[in-house]
């Protein structure tokens, strides 16, 4: 992460990470659902949404708000959010 | 329609299965009979030898349309990336998809 905070992040490794620990997140919740109380899975969830989070704010920071939930203050001065690429154009390093 | 029957012993309550327990199972549009007046119309019988018909059926006798789903548990979990790539982050539930099985064999 430090090095991250150093060098403008690739938009593509970033976007493979989020969406990787965005379906982790997806999985357990579907399990939480019949499991409530497991505790691993419980533990699983919180670790991967934790890192979903971190990794959508570090992607706001250089690229725009992917989710509504980063469209925040500090990303820009200005509305960026059409000015991103959209979800089917190619993101590029 | 074998649900009319209300001598099956998976059956936890002995009524026929139709959404009431009066005797409106016994009437043709159930097919089974619930006394055994006639034997003959409590079984379907599918005469057909094709498809999955004419095979050996493991579970004949076994009540039909009764399904079980194992308990999960929390083990074998995959790496996110792993996840990811394979649909599921359960080893468990990664299971090969070869287009065949049941009557595709």
């Amino acid at each position: 992460m430090n090095e991250m905070q150093n060098s403008k992040p690739c938009r593509k490794d970033l976007l493979m990470q989020i969406g990787h620990a965005s379906f982790a997140v997806d999985d357990v919740k579907l399990y939480l659902d019949t499991h409530p109380r497991d505790q691993e899975a419980l533990d699983y969830f919180y670790e991967h949404n934790k890192k979903r989070n971190q990794l959508l704010k570090e992607y706001a920071k250089y690229y725009g708000p992917l989710t509504v939930d980063t469209a925040v203050p500090s990303c820009s001065d200005r509305w960026n959010w059409i000015n991103e690429p959209w979800p089917w154009q190619e993101g590029g390093c | 329609m074998q649900n009319c029957r209300n001598n099956n012993p998976y059956m936890r309550r002995a009524n026929c299965g139709c959404g009431n327990n009066n005797n409106s199972c016994n009437s043709n549009s159930c097919m089974a009979n619930n006394d055994g007046r006639n034997p003959s119309m409590a079984v379907p019988v599918y005469r057909e030898r094709s498809g999955c018909s004419d095979r050996d059926d493991a579970l004949d006798g076994m009540p039909i349309a009764m399904a079980y789903v194992p308990w999960q548990s929390w083990r074998h979990i995959y790496e996110a990336g792993k996840g990811f790539h394979r649909g599921t982050i359960f080893e468990e539930l990664d299971l090969p998809f070869k287009g065949k099985g049941g009557c595709n064999v």
